[in-house]
């Protein structure tokens, strides 16, 4: 509503010196073309005055003293627009088709808005309806699958935020998070909104459009804009919904039971030392199921309830939410409170301010169980120890301690009892804004807006004591202090923008243009505490009462606090022109200054241009007789920076006292510097470039979009890791170059077959990234398993090819020779490159840890009150390094697979025999690779619309309910919890088994408006 | 208009304070911006400083976890210990099947590098120090010292390796691999420049500076290198030289040389200092984990059990030799008037040269948690000089000296007890070189020295199962090292 208002307010503006004359009254009915169902909220308007209303909750409209011979408009979004000229009073019935599809849909930008036909580069919008899909508390996470090119990590924990990337990876070491852009406030996060309150999400994906936002705009913009009332009278929505997350079983981890367990394990005590004595647990046969100990299904809830009101000269909305959800890892936990208000007022004919505030309480509990513990302790033992074994002065002792031979994995349920309730963690945060607008001079204005995002968050932590040992165990796992901490945070960032603007649209001329200036400055500080020991004495046991720092000993307190504080200025500007609806050209300008670097390198420029070519609107085209309605050509080039690094790295902190040195019998203390420095750093600049074209057919039913895009970051902020031969110490330096390239598309079909409605969308992206150029001479940067590479992805997988397992000596001695011995049961590496002999030059790329094609895909069916929605999301084309395998610091569980180990001739051509001192098996190889590519049913969605006779006799304008599963079913191949596998951008793609599973998530929800 | 003009002019207020708004520096921190250094802290202390930081250095981890691994479970006479499967990556050595890619060889190799790059700028600064300060040259000595010790268990563990002698530039490119003629000769000139300006034991005792370098820890380690490259004579004169020193004898009884009472004692050579008390705010940054990683797997609970004796070292020991009993725990034996109960599931026998005695464990605030962190790592001690001599004048046909020092070494063990360890009396070369390999074996059994000795000796071949000559003579050049150094450095032959 607040889109439509912005189009409609200049039009009011240049007729009002138009006066009234013979005054007519007219009603009627406003109902949907296609449908016949009348339409609630239609906005009727007489053009060149402030008349007008909206059709209420039976799609009927009334209009009284309008002047005769008067223009007036029914429009509503996604519709297209009707005007009747009136010449006597009377029922005028308006029907509205749907228009081709969003063309004149307003999408956000950056400082503004603009009509989709008048896009030259690659924007996404999803409505707050779209949403409503995912219950989730973070919106985010309903942008898998729908925006091609975002790849999303998803979080299963309680209130975890999934890690986003747009078109790949374009740093290696300063961040690849995109910029949110609330309301028009800069923030990194959108933890702290309440899905039911945004309107639409828009995410920015090219550089033309991205330009606009300068330093910070090169891992993509995510534009939030929230609800503002819709006119009319008083409205009251709510949301709920409620459900259970559970760990499907197809998505545990598959290990051993305590009869496989002892089986492998002995033969492996045997294949090292044919003589080994048999090793021998507590438990066989099924054992502990770890897994089932630490997981358990987990509620889900939410609840908004949003009440609106509107009239000519004010809107307010109000809103409240409340969100639960419960870790699958038990007593894994959080929750948040919502409250939100935002008004607009009309002060005057040309002034117009407003505001904006959300207020947010959270509350976390970590999950104290470790998920990859369970992954790792032995099936043999009990959690519980036998009760003649418990000491009430020691809760420790209520556990069994892990064997021996893994005496530092702890119990899994003694840690997660053991620890259960003793952090606590909880904050508030408070965002909001003030504007003031003002119309002046016919075709400007001028918008002023202040914001402020205040945070402050809260935790303790106790560590109480306990010793998880018996006479006879060694378990590392004991506390022998009660140790508490406590520490406060507080974040503040206020900002400033000031947009002016002018519109004009003279004949065919289109003129927009925009410059501003924005600044803003941001603080955090915090304040912690700890004592080392709560107790003294004998005594063990801490009440909860005494967990305060007071408690301890002021001999053994420690306090420390920080501050950092970060300001950016900038001053931007924009044209947009577009000529006869034809042709489109967009020219933005950024200069940005940030204090994250020294003053002789502190500003930057960021230009851009977009340009567009609606071949569809040109005589020849429609004189043409083919079946395509709407086609547009554009093709941008932008500059951007990313500055995502930390503070003050050209600064780097010299402790006065860093070291002591006792000479002489004189103690002098000398300054250090915490890390090399290369003060001439500056932000990474991407440059890059976004061609394609839009188009609908057959009678807008279909619409395809494809878009090329290539953009290439110079002037890495990287670590150049030398030699060690050459040195250790290494500062952070701008060196190095990479590209990401693809293809994006949008496929989608929209039609109707009798009663049915449907809806089919198929959407996806191809992502090339390579390294163009490394510091240090392109020397690649090299760890364990990954590779940076000139001409390879970032964090290649590197290593060597497994051809299959020895099954003989025979086969050995007719292989080519290794720098190692192998023994039969060993893995066979490939000889790549054919000099008949198996060194590390046989060693090649052998995955990446950036998908290369991710997708997404809709379907909607409707018929009559029903709805069903299913979407499905995928990716392919990269790698996880399953490290599980491998030899540990001790004894872990095994995979399932292990079952199917080389254990003697035939026995197994993948799976090598299990001896921890082969080294020559533990290479980095294809053997350790495993496919991280997915295909998931995001979610199925199954909604009924209550009849509205049925609806109305109650007072109810609208109601809907729903169920639904998110998350129900994964098609995947790796032995972790999930293909979803997180990690730095170097060194990304390592699961241990540790990774915290991502539940499916079924629920039942209900909307309803009053 | 006036309403444009306000508002252009509003802008520009803004805007023209934004280069001192984006002024923003960290608090409660000095940085480059905010901090001079008023106080002038002489040369000297400087040069002290990166002493100090690399006197640290050796007591790094990865120099006992990885070391222990190389030098001693690659041989028959010690076993891993701990539990089977426990160690990861360690178990590669025990069965010689470390590839290029052990990550304990990338950590030992780095380490030893780092604390090379250290003592460079040490030398560095040292060298800025005028000529007049009386300091300068024994602080370039002990620099130099530090970093030959880095090279010679470089150039012992990986044969000639890139000799940097500077500080580099991090955007320098790393030298080539030295042969191992020209470390050795490097180390030859470095060390024979460092001894005449070090300080000695007793001198340092006496300063309360115990743990820095001495005199005889150079000599000791130049004895070392001159053996590897069978200069017998230069070796001979450098054990002379500490023998006629007087700054060493045997005077400390064989039981009793691992002890925190007998820190940096006669038998103290090239020892490191390790501290943990507590109460005296010195922490375990000050501490080594050497103790716990060797220490008794069970109860006591004293560490993890890895670098154990075998069996085939404890039916190695002469009919009661009482450095058996010395270095060997057993389940079940009484320690400290407690019984060892070894964990079930782990190898039964300790190293008993890391045992840390009950009366060291309650003193000075330590706690249980702390296995041993304060025991001082005896890398050089005056047997193995005694029996380095021993062996130089064996080989050069010297058998009176070679059965004397061997004498003095046995003589100590035997522990005025003459029922056992008879005297050695052979003048046959061969036989009394097999004598004097015996005892050195014996007498320093899972310390530093067993598995280069082998190599040493040309006999690893005969001794260690899996052993592939002219291969295992030296470890693998770590692959990422290789990988990083854009095809300067090269790897060792069979890898």
């Amino acid at each position: 509503m607040k889109k439509l208002f912005i189009i409609i307010l200049p039009l009011m503006l240049t007729c009002l010196t138009l006066s009234a004359q013979n005054k007519l009254s007219i009603n009627g009915t406003v109902t949907d073309k296609a449908t016949g169902e009348t339409l609630i909220g239609v906005s009727v308007k007489v053009e060149g005055t402030t008349l007008g209303t909206i059709t209420d909750f039976n799609g009927k409209y009334q209009l009284t003293e309008i002047p005769k011979n008067s223009s007036v408009a029914f429009s509503f979004v996604g519709m297209k627009s009707v005007t009747l000229k009136i010449t006597s009073g009377g029922i005028f019935n308006v029907s509205l088709e749907s228009e081709a599809k969003g063309l004149d849909e307003i999408v956000v930008v950056g400082y503004g808005t603009a009509r989709k036909r008048d896009l030259t580069g690659s924007i996404v919008s999803i409505s707050g309806e779209d949403l409503k899909t995912s219950p989730d508390y973070n919106p985010v996470k309903a942008l898998q699958g729908k925006v091609p090119g975002l790849v999303l990590t998803n979080n299963g924990s309680a209130g975890g935020s999934p890690t986003i990337r747009i078109r790949g990876v374009a740093t290696i070491n300063a961040s690849t998070n995109p910029l949110f852009i609330v309301d028009g406030l800069f923030t990194d996060n959108i933890d702290f909104i309440n899905p039911t309150d945004i309107s639409s999400m828009e995410v920015l994906k090219d550089p033309s459009s991205l330009a606009i936002f300068g330093v910070q705009g090169a891992n993509g913009v995510i534009i939030v804009t929230t609800k503002r009332a819709s006119k009319g009278k008083l409205t009251v929505n709510y949301d709920g919904y409620g459900g259970l997350q559970v760990l499907s079983d197809r998505d545990r981890l598959k290990l051993t039971n305590a009869s496989d367990f002892t089986m492998l394990y002995n033969e492996q005590l045997k294949n090292i030392d044919p003589t080994a004595a048999d090793w021998v647990g507590d438990l066989l046969g099924g054992g502990t199921d770890w897994q089932s100990y630490i997981f358990s299904p987990a509620l889900i809830t939410n609840h908004g309830i949003t009440i609106s009101q509107s009239t000519d000269n004010a809107s307010t909305v109000l809103s409240l939410g409340y969100f639960k959800q419960d870790g699958i890892v038990n007593y894994n936990s959080y929750q948040r409170f919502n409250g939100r208000w935002a008004g607009d007022y009309k002060v005057s004919k040309n002034i117009k301010v407003g505001g904006n505030v959300t207020l947010n309480r959270w509350d976390n509990d970590p999950a104290t169980a470790s998920v990859s513990n369970a992954a790792k302790a032995l099936p043999t033992y009990s959690p519980y120890s036998p009760e003649e074994d418990h000491d009430v002065n020691n809760i420790g002792s209520y556990y069994t301690p892990s064997p021996n031979i893994q005496k530092d994995v702890a119990n899994p349920v003694a840690v997660m009892e053991i620890n259960k309730g003793t952090s606590e963690s909880y904050g508030y945060r408070a965002v909001g804004n003030i504007y003031a607008e003002i119309n002046f001079l016919k075709d400007f204005s001028f918008k002023a807006t202040a914001y402020g995002d205040l945070g402050i968050s809260m935790g303790s932590d106790f560590t109480p004591y306990y010793d998880v040992n018996n006479e006879t165990s060694i378990s590392s796992h004991k506390s022998e202090k009660t140790s508490f901490s406590r520490s406060t945070s507080e974040y503040s960032k206020y900002q400033v923008d000031y947009i002016l603007n002018y519109n004009k649209v003279i004949d065919k001329h289109r003129i927009g243009a925009l410059a501003g200036y924005t600044a803003r400055v941001s603080e955090s500080k915090g304040f912690s505490a700890s004592t080392d020991s709560l107790i003294s004495g004998s005594t063990t046991i801490v009440p909860e009462d005494f967990w305060m720092l007071s408690m301890g000993s002021d001999l053994k307190k420690y306090n420390s606090d920080w501050y950092s504080s970060e300001s950016f200025a900038s001053y931007l500007g924009r044209i947009n022109y577009s000529y006869d609806n034809k042709y489109i050209a967009v020219l933005t300008f950024r200069a940005d200054g940030s204090s994250k670097f020294s003053p002789t390198n502190r500003w930057g420029y960021f230009p851009s241009v977009g340009l567009g070519w609606i071949a569809s609107e040109e005589n020849f085209w429609k004189d043409m007789t083919n079946d395509i309605d709407y086609l547009k050509v554009k093709a941008s080039w932008g500059k951007l920076g990313n500055d995502k690094i930390g503070n003050y790295l050209w600064l780097p902190s010299i402790n006065p006292k860093g070291q002591q040195v006792v000479a002489g019998g004189v103690t002098y203390y000398l300054p250090t510097q915490d890390y090399v420095v290369d003060e001439n750093i500056h932000w990474e600049v991407v440059s890059g470039l976004d061609a394609g074209f839009e188009s609908q057919l057959f009678k807008n039913r279909m619409n395809v979009e494809l878009t090329y895009y290539s953009k290439t970051t110079n002037d890495l902020l990287a670590y150049v890791d030398p030699p060690a031969s050459v040195g250790s110490g290494y500062a952070i330096t701008n060196a190095g170059s990479v590209q990401n390239s693809g293809v994006e598309f949008i496929v989608g079909w929209k039609d109707k077959i009798g009663g049915f409605d449907y809806g089919v969308s198929v959407n996806g992206a191809t992502l090339k990234n390579e390294v163009l150029a490394l510091g240090n001479d392109n020397s690649d940067l090299v760890s364990t398993y990954h590779r940076t590479s000139v001409g390879h992805s970032i964090g290649a997988i590197y290593g060597y090819v497994q051809e299959g397992i020895f099954q003989t000596q025979d086969e050995i001695d007719n292989y080519y020779p290794a720098s190692w011995t192998s023994k039969p049961g060993d893995i066979k590496y490939k000889d790549l490159n054919g000099d008949e002999e198996i060194t590390d030059k046989d060693r090649d790329f052998i995955g990446t840890t950036i998908p290369t094609f991710t997708y997404g895909m809709s379907v909607n069916v409707g018929y009559s009150n029903f709805d069903i929605s299913i979407d499905f999301n995928g990716s392919a084309g990269n790698s996880i390094i399953n490290t599980k395998k491998l030899p540990q610091y001790a004894q872990f569980n095994y995979y399932t697979s292990a079952l199917n180990r080389w254990h003697g001739e035939g026995t197994s051509n993948f799976e090598p025999i299990l001896d921890n001192s082969r080294g020559n098996n533990f290479l980095p190889s294809t053997n350790l690779l495993e496919s991280a590519s997915y295909f998931r049913v995001r979610s199925i969605q199954l909604g009924y619309n209550l009849p509205k006779n049925t609806l109305a006799t109650l007072g109810i304008g609208k109601a809907r309910v729903y169920v639904s599963a998110q998350n129900p079913i994964t098609f995947k191949s790796n032995s972790g919890y999930t293909p979803e596998i997180g990690g730095s951008i170097l060194t990304g793609g390592i699961d241990s088994g540790g990774t915290y599973p991502i539940p499916s998530v079924y629920t039942a929800g209900i909307s309803v408006n009053f | 208009m006036k309403k444009t003009i306000f508002f252009l002019a509003l802008i520009l207020l803004v805007t023209s304070c934004s280069d001192d708004f984006l002024n923003s520096y960290p608090k409660a921190r000095w940085t480059s911006y905010n901090y001079t250094n008023t106080d002038s802290i002489p040369i000297d202390i400087l040069v002290e400083a990166k002493l100090v930081e690399s006197y640290g250095d050796l007591r790094k981890f990865t120099f006992q976890w990885a070391g222990l691994a190389m030098c001693n479970y690659t041989t028959p006479d010690v076993e891993k210990g701990s539990t089977a499967t426990d160690g990861g990556v360690i178990a590669e050595f025990k069965a010689m099947s470390y590839t290029p890619s052990n990550t304990q060889l990338q950590d030992y190799y780095s380490n030893c590098y780092s604390t090379i790059y250290t003592t460079n700028e040490a030398i560095a600064l040292a060298n800025s120090m005028s000529d007049t300060v009386s300091t300068k040259n024994t602080l370039l000595a002990e620099a130099i010292f530090i970093r030959s010790v880095m090279y010679y268990r470089l150039t012992q563990a990986f044969g000639g390796v890139p000799y940097v002698n500077q500080v580099l530039q991090q955007t320098e490119n790393t030298p080539a691999r030295s042969t191992r003629d020209e470390m050795w000769s490097y180390l030859e000139t470095d060390l024979k420049w460092a001894i005449p300006h070090l300080k000695t034991r007793l001198a340092n005792v006496a300063s309360l500076t115990q743990g820095k370098a001495t005199q005889n820890a150079a000599r000791a380690v130049l004895a070392k290198v001159y053996m590897y490259q069978q200069k017998w004579t230069e070796a001979f004169t450098q054990t002379g030289l500490i023998i006629s020193s007087g700054d060493n004898n045997l005077s400390t009884p064989y039981s009793e040389i691992w002890t925190e009472a007998n820190e940096f004692g006669p038998e103290s050579v090239f020892e490191l200092n390790c501290e943990y008390k507590p109460e005296l705010q010195i922490n375990s940054d000050m501490g080594s984990q050497f103790s716990q990683i060797q220490g008794i797997r069970g109860v006591p609970n004293m560490g993890w059990g890895f670098n154990a004796p075998s069996q085939v070292l404890m039916d190695a020991y002469e009919t009661g030799d009482p450095r058996k009993e010395a270095s060997v725990v057993t389940n079940g034996e009484t320690l400290d008037g407690r019984v060892v109960k070894a964990d079930a599931a782990s190898y039964q026998y300790f190293n008993k040269k890391a045992y840390v005695r009950t009366n060291e464990r309650s003193i000075y605030g330590r706690s249980a948690f702390a296995q041993g962190y304060w025991m001082n790592i005896r890398l050089i001690r005056y047997s193995d000089v005694l029996l380095m001599h021993a062996e130089s004048a064996c080989e050069l046909g010297n058998t009176t000296e070679a059965l004397a020092k061997l004498e003095m070494v046995r003589e100590r063990a035997r522990n005025g007890n003459s029922a056992i360890l008879p005297k050695v009396t052979t003048t046959d070369i061969e036989e009394l070189r097999q004598k004097i390999r015996q005892e050195r074996r014996i007498e320093l059994a899972m310390e530093w020295e067993r598995f280069y000795d082998l190599v040493r000796w040309g006999v690893a071949k005969d001794v260690i199962t899996g052993f592939v000559q002219n291969k295992h003579e030296l470890f693998p050049i770590p692959q990422t090292e290789i990988d990083k150094s854009n095809g300067v450095l090269t790897q060792n032959i069979g890898y």
